[in-house]
């Protein structure tokens, strides 16, 4: 069966997006380091069966504890099945997360991204071009809030558009925005 | 596919930045209520006493909380209907419990025991134990703390405590696993993998095991001798300080500083707390409830064997003249090794009963607290840590056991209780 | 801005009272005895009078500078200890009630007996400080 991992930084909402995507139980809390191991679930996208998985936060691919070191070793492992990585980003932190989400592309894997927590950064007047987002990175970016809901229907129709890209072709795309 | 271009750390960071530019905008910020609270709660002169506000609010609501079920519900109900109707019902009672048949020993225990903590059988002290006391301590406990986890308040709280771990080598984010160890310390060690160095999981480990009760201990110091369980309590931090300033000094490797992320406060979602709440509870009875009640036949067993009388003489002199406790506890404190609920029950009883002073009930039970709470923690150490780590915590425990106990037996001899 | 200057005075002497209660509380709870007049009792507890003390003056602390947010945060970190220890004393009669001495449930007069005065401080001052949730909606 082919997996879709849900990848991120600490503290960015992947378990509660694992809980809505899957309906599977997990704890869930507003704090980093809540999930140190991974959890597995089933869900469907488009008639098909996924198995997902949900990573201990990472702040990069190069782990510097036991969770991070789970995570890194099973996004290794499952490397050859994976049918698309979710990438969270927490909005109002988008640099951070844009470390992990081009580690993840150098490194070959179909990426989809998810800014979540959007309402956050709105509040914190923090405006996302997504589309120029979407064009530089050439992978999915869709905007959601976990903990609602909201924008997760769209997440999982992009699901099947994850492809792997390549950093040299960010970098162009990324040149061509610029005029 | 062909092979990928690798980026430099700089070169990426370089290029997170670049797009960053490109597509985040950021407006003018003006400071909400939350970002001023979520501020003045981590800074120390505002935030230590807002800390102590919520740390009361916590204390007081388990003691409310959990007291309303164990002594309103769960002690008249056991107390006063169902033991004497178990003890009249059950075939194979004696005049004492020696000369009770070995059914009835193991399943109701003691046929003139008045009260079901002291009763010591399957279906007496040990339902009692696990659905009378330490359940409602759990939902107790895991109600607030799941309430703090979700708005957003532990990590400040590790900000707080951040200059005084780093005192003993430990990092901020490691209160953490101690307040989840106040649950269960099973959970904690294992969340105990957020630390960053081998160093840093192996002491936090150790002293969880060693100096912090879960919510079943406390559950139990509470009912039993409700007015020295906050100074035991504190005893105990006193203990987890000492100890992690040695073991910092004594165990070879890095405590790296980092920087604790602070998430933003957010009003926990009912549903959320709630679900967390179930599945904790239903993890706890799945764990804890199978390990009483083996933990009552093993040593009822034991007991009636004999093992423990002989495992009693044998330690005898050690507890009398280092811990400065009497003989007759001496069975009780043996026992805590596989059941602390119990060994607190008994020693209760020997406390009502007038053999033992104030003072040497105190240390007794500081040395049942030094334990480890149970064997799935020892089982927990071993899995996380290896062989080698759960002997070397073994060794740490000895000591504690030794030091602390002996130490108390100082404190109330000089203080005269 | 004549709120503001009603307002001030107004948390300004809640926070004094409150700094007040928090100071007889802490002390009776080290020393004794306990206070008692009419329908007020002051418990005899530490923690909650170091508390409240606390309470008190970053309630004083934030009524000085109430129209700024800054201001407004410290005076409502105040309230929220004020609440914290009020919320502990109501939760408590409302648990122990339930069961009397004699059975499970007691007979409702004793049920209610546990909800008569008198009162500790904190119960009496947290309707006048719910004041300041008007001005938490105001700032958003």
């Amino acid at each position: 069966m082919k997996k879709i991992l849900l990848v991120g930084n600490p503290n960015v909402g992947k378990s509660v997006m694992f809980s809505r995507l899957s309906g599977a139980r997990v704890v869930v809390s507003n704090y980093p380091g809540t999930t140190v191991d991974y959890t597995k679930s089933r869900m469907r996208v488009e008639g098909k069966e996924y198995e997902i998985v949900d990573l201990p936060g990472t702040f990069s691919l190069e782990p510097k504890d036991k969770a991070e070191e789970v995570a890194c070793k099973m996004l290794e492992e499952a490397k050859p099945h994976t049918a698309a990585v979710i990438d969270v980003i927490d909005a109002t932190a988008v640099e951070r997360g844009l470390y992990l989400t081009l580690e993840l592309i150098e490194r070959g894997y179909p990426v989809v991204v998810a800014l979540n927590m959007s309402d956050a950064a709105r509040d914190r007047k923090i405006k996302i071009d997504v589309k120029k987002l979407e064009r530089i990175l050439g992978v999915p970016v869709v905007e959601t809030i976990a903990t609602t809901g909201a924008g997760l229907k769209e997440l999982v129709s992009k699901i099947g558009k994850a492809k792997p890209t390549d950093i040299e072709a960010v970098k162009r795309r990324l040149r061509r925005e610029k005029k | 596919m062909k092979a990928k271009a690798r980026l430099s750390v700089d070169e990426r960071w370089e290029l997170v930045d670049e797009i960053s530019k490109r597509v985040v905008l950021r407006g003018k910020y003006k400071h909400t209520l939350k970002d001023v609270l979520s501020d003045l709660s981590v800074r120390p002169a505002t935030g230590i006493p807002f800390m102590i506000a919520v740390l009361y609010g916590f204390w007081m609501f388990f003691g409310a909380f959990a007291g309303f079920f164990t002594d309103g519900l769960a002690v008249p109900f056991f107390d006063d209907h169902y033991l004497p109707a178990l003890q009249g019902a059950f075939p194979g009672a004696g005049p004492t419990m020696a000369e009770s048949s070995p059914l009835y020993m193991i399943l109701v225990g003691d046929p003139n025991a008045t009260n079901c903590f002291e009763a010591f059988g399957v279906l007496t002290s040990a339902l009692f134990v696990a659905f009378g006391v330490v359940l409602p301590a759990i939902v107790a406990f895991y109600l607030i703390l799941t309430i703090l986890e979700d708005c957003g308040y532990l990590p400040r709280l590790a900000t707080l405590a951040d200059t005084v771990l780093h005192k003993i080598g430990l990092h901020g984010f490691a209160i953490v696993p101690t307040i989840l160890s106040l649950g269960c310390n099973v959970p904690a060690v294992y969340g105990c993998r957020v630390l960053e160095t081998k160093k840093q999981r192996f002491m936090m480990m150790t002293l969880l095991g060693v100096f912090i009760p879960c919510a079943a201990q406390i559950g139990i110091m509470r009912e039993l001798i409700p007015q020295y369980t906050g100074l035991i309590l504190i005893y105990l931090f006193f203990g987890f300080f000492a100890m992690g300033a040695l073991l910092n000094k004594l165990i070879p490797g890095r405590s790296p500083e980092i920087l604790i992320d602070v998430p933003p406060y957010r009003s926990p979602q009912r549903s959320n707390v709630l679900r967390k709440l179930g599945l904790r509870v239903r993890h706890f009875l799945k764990t804890a409830v199978p390990f009483v009640i083996l933990g009552v036949v093993v040593v009822n067993l034991l007991y009636w064997t004999g093992v423990i009388d002989w495992l009693s003489r044998v330690t005898e002199p050690l507890f009398v003249v280092w811990f400065g406790v009497p003989a007759a506890t001496v069975g009780a404190l043996v026992m805590a090794f596989m059941r602390k609920d119990m060994a607190v029950g008994m020693l209760g009883g020997l406390a009502s009963a007038g053999v033992l002073s104030t003072g040497q009930l105190i240390t007794s039970v500081v040395l049942v607290s030094i334990y480890f709470p149970c064997l799935a923690t020892f089982i927990m150490i071993w899995k996380e840590g290896g062989t080698r780590d759960l002997l070397k915590s073994l060794g740490v425990l000895a000591t504690s056991f030794f030091v602390f106990g002996g130490l108390m037996h100082a404190i109330v001899t000089l203080a005269g209780v | 801005m004549s709120g503001y200057a009603f307002a001030k005075v107004y948390f300004g002497v809640l926070g004094a009272t409150i700094l007040l209660f928090g100071i007889l509380q802490f002390s009776t709870g080290l020393f004794g005895p306990e206070l008692s007049a009419g329908i007020l009792t002051v418990p005899q507890d530490v923690w909650s009078g170091l508390i409240l003390f606390f309470a008190g003056l970053f309630v004083i602390d934030g009524a000085l500078k109430l129209h700024d947010i800054h201001g407004l945060g410290k005076a409502v970190m105040g309230s929220i200890m004020l609440w914290i220890v009020a919320g502990c004393d109501i939760f408590a009669r409302i648990m122990t009630p339930i069961f009397g001495e004699e059975g499970w449930v007691n007979a409702p007069n004793g049920f209610l007996s546990v909800f008569e005065p008198p009162y500790a401080p904190a119960l009496f001052l947290l309707p006048f400080s719910l004041l300041i949730v008007h001005f938490m909606r105001k700032s958003g």
